[in-house]
């Protein structure tokens, strides 16, 4: 579904900048959102590969996305008679522009004639018309998993704070902080799916250069590189380690610490009970010395 | 931090107590209805106290084994202290009387170790103690111990331990359930992790739930009296404290506590701090001094006119003023207290309180 074409505006963009002004008559802008199912009425751009689960939708400009869903702009331009300089820089300065007008960091490859401009919001392929439908494919899927690793990387972050507040419950568990149980749950079971998202990423983006090559296959294994995914995704599987450890023997305190409690709890009632005993039998014994 | 509920309740205690003993020691009067509530109402606060003073430390994080050893000193010295208060205020033959202080000196060494409880075990031993002791008092054989409403024993050490554990004016059974539900609902009342006030729904529940069950007895006592084991339920009595007794006096006790706080406590600047307040402050910062002084305000001179007007030491108690009297000089002597204890806490000088602190902590 091309949902902007040449002629339509692009939001929030001074004409005078306005890359698109530049670009050529034959571009198409797409907006695509990640779906677990098709709904909306939108169509299918693409189906991530298993075992994500996820679908490209094309979805309408004018469109609002979920907070936090994330949703990116492909311009795709097809090679053809204009300068090939000049369809590079309105490409790259249509990327760098961004949604916000603030220019985002891009990142330039070029692969046997194809040119890819990424940046995190916007992504521009300038690549020959028969090969444009694989390659488009393979971008898709590059920005994908870029973002979910990069979704990853900002919740870890965040995460490192309320890490060294819990720290010490990996030692010691007491009665004031059974109260954190549920908190700590959520922790561990937020820390887990975390570990499950990378799981499920890792055989795309560890994966080996396919045999023999082809376009998509190259853009695709020249922008993991460049965007440096496999280091990123081992420094998060350190990372995730790190918590799993520390929230692993969090758990394994709260739980024993429970269990204790219900059996001393138990062994205390038995106590009373026998001291309860032992001045029944004192006082009979001691009314009978009376007497 | 002082809580306004609890200096309120112990004014209300230390009041209740000064005037039932000034008139039962000066004009013998022994009906007066409240006088079975400050005793429950006191003990019930110690345990409360010793919960805030026991967090007090712990936030100074004061070792566990510090605040044992402190515990069981304190506990100690009210206990002597409570020997040495009966031989000389109600002289030598009365010396294992089991009065009130050593009561509360045994509770507070028991409480060091109750403080480690968890919540259901304290709640077992609290309803044990109670259901126990007209059992104890059976095996016991209480009426021997009591002769003319008063507690008489041999100086042999089976009475002297039974008057500590059952026979005694405040005896461990079933007094002790007191303070440790006292301490109970202190740690839930005010917890120190609580980001807001805990409900106290549970604790209005429980303190009705006691005052029915009270009731209940009391009336089936009277209108249906073979219905219920006369063993276990023995209608109203405070010597020896019966189920009805205890059950009712700590529903009510609760349902007040819960009351003030929530009413003081609960909403700062309600009740004016120069007002009431201060008052009500300086009754429970001396309240041992407090109990040990009215005693020899009123009882003293009856022992030395006594033996002035050559009678017997004894011979005048019970039977020196009348009700008026007695009364006028109960509440002369409360208000004499305030200014006296006002006095000295301006002059800083030295209480019993300050004594125990000073030996104790």
């Amino acid at each position: 579904m091309i949902i902007a074409t040449s002629n339509s505006q692009l939001p929030n963009m001074p004409s005078e900048l306005n890359p698109q002004t530049h670009l050529s008559p034959d571009h198409q802008i797409e907006r695509i959102a990640f779906q677990s199912e098709v709904t909306g009425g939108y169509l299918l751009a693409c189906e991530l590969p298993f075992p994500v689960r996820m679908k490209a939708v094309l979805i309408p400009a004018e469109a609002t996305v979920e907070a936090n869903a994330y949703s990116m702009q492909l311009l795709i331009l097809p090679t053809g008679d204009q300068d090939e300089r000049e369809r590079s820089v309105a490409a790259r300065s249509w990327v760098e522009s961004g949604n916000s007008g603030e220019p985002n960091r891009c990142l330039p490859i070029v692969v046997q004639g194809a040119q890819v401009f990424w940046s995190e919001l916007r992504t521009a392929i300038i690549a020959p018309t028969e090969r444009m439908q694989a390659v488009r494919r393979a971008v898709i899927e590059f920005c994908y998993f870029e973002n979910e690793l990069h979704d990853v990387e900002r919740q870890i972050g965040d995460r490192w704070s309320l890490l060294d507040a819990d720290t010490p419950l990996a030692f010691e568990f007491q009665e004031s902080d059974v109260s954190k149980r549920k908190e700590l749950m959520q922790r561990f079971r937020a820390v887990v799916n975390l570990r499950s998202k990378l799981a499920r990423m890792t055989p795309h983006i560890e994966c080996p250069p396919v045999y023999p090559p082809t376009l998509a296959s190259q853009v695709a294994e020249r922008l993991r590189e460049k965007s440096r995914l496999p280091n990123r995704l081992e420094f998060m599987r350190e990372q995730i380690e790190v918590f799993e450890k520390v929230y692993e023997m969090c758990s394994q305190r709260a739980s024993d610490f429970v269990a204790n409690r219900t059996s001393h709890t138990l062994e205390w009632v038995i106590v009373v009970l026998l001291a309860v005993e032992v001045i029944l039998l004192s006082v009979d014994l001691l009314s009978a010395t009376g007497t | 931090m002082r809580y306004s509920s609890i200096d309120v309740l112990r004014m209300v205690a230390i009041f209740v107590m000064v005037i039932v003993h000034f008139l039962e020691n000066l004009s013998g009067i022994r009906d007066w209805s409240p006088d079975g509530f400050g005793a429950p109402l006191f003990t019930f606060l110690t345990g409360m106290s010793y919960r805030l003073w026991l967090s007090g430390q712990e936030a100074r994080q004061t070792a566990d084994t510090q605040i044992s050893k402190i515990t069981v000193r304190r506990g100690l010295f009210l206990f002597g202290l409570g020997f040495v208060f009966n031989f000389f205020v109600w002289l030598p033959d009365d010396v294992f009387i089991w009065d009130v202080l050593t009561f509360i000196g045994a509770a507070l060494i028991l409480l060091s170790v109750v403080r480690k409880l968890p919540t259901p075990v304290m709640i077992v031993a609290i309803v044990l103690s109670f259901l126990v002791s007209p059992v104890l008092q059976k095996l016991a054989d209480y009426p021997a111990f009591w002769k003319e409403g008063y507690f008489s024993y041999d100086q042999t050490l089976s009475d002297i331990l039974l008057g500590f554990l059952v026979t005694g004016y405040f005896p461990l059974f079933p007094w002790i359930g007191f303070p440790i539900t006292g301490f109970l609902i202190g740690s839930i009342v005010f917890r120190r992790d609580a980001e807001s006030f805990p409900s106290l729904r549970r604790l209005i529940i429980a303190g009705i739930s006691l005052l029915a069950v009270s009731a209940t007895a009391v009336l089936m006592g009277w209108y249906a009296p073979g219905l219920l084991p006369g063993a276990l339920f023995k209608g109203w009595s405070m010597f020896p404290a019966s189920l009805e007794y205890v059950s009712g006096t700590l529903g009510l006790t609760i349902l007040v506590f819960t009351w003030c706080h929530l009413w003081m406590d609960r909403s700062a600047g309600r009740v004016p701090e120069k007002g009431i307040l201060q008052v009500a402050s300086t009754f429970s910062r001396y309240s041992l001094s407090i109990y040990l002084l009215h005693h020899i305000v009123h009882i003293w001179p009856l022992w030395i006119y006594g033996i002035a007007m050559n009678q017997e030491t004894t011979h005048y108690w019970g039977n020196a003023f009348s009700y008026a009297t007695s009364l006028t000089l109960a509440l002369l002597f409360i208000v004499c207290c305030y200014y006296f204890l006002r006095w000295v806490d301006r002059a800083q000088k030295p209480t019993v309180e300050s004594l125990m602190r000073w030996i104790c902590d």
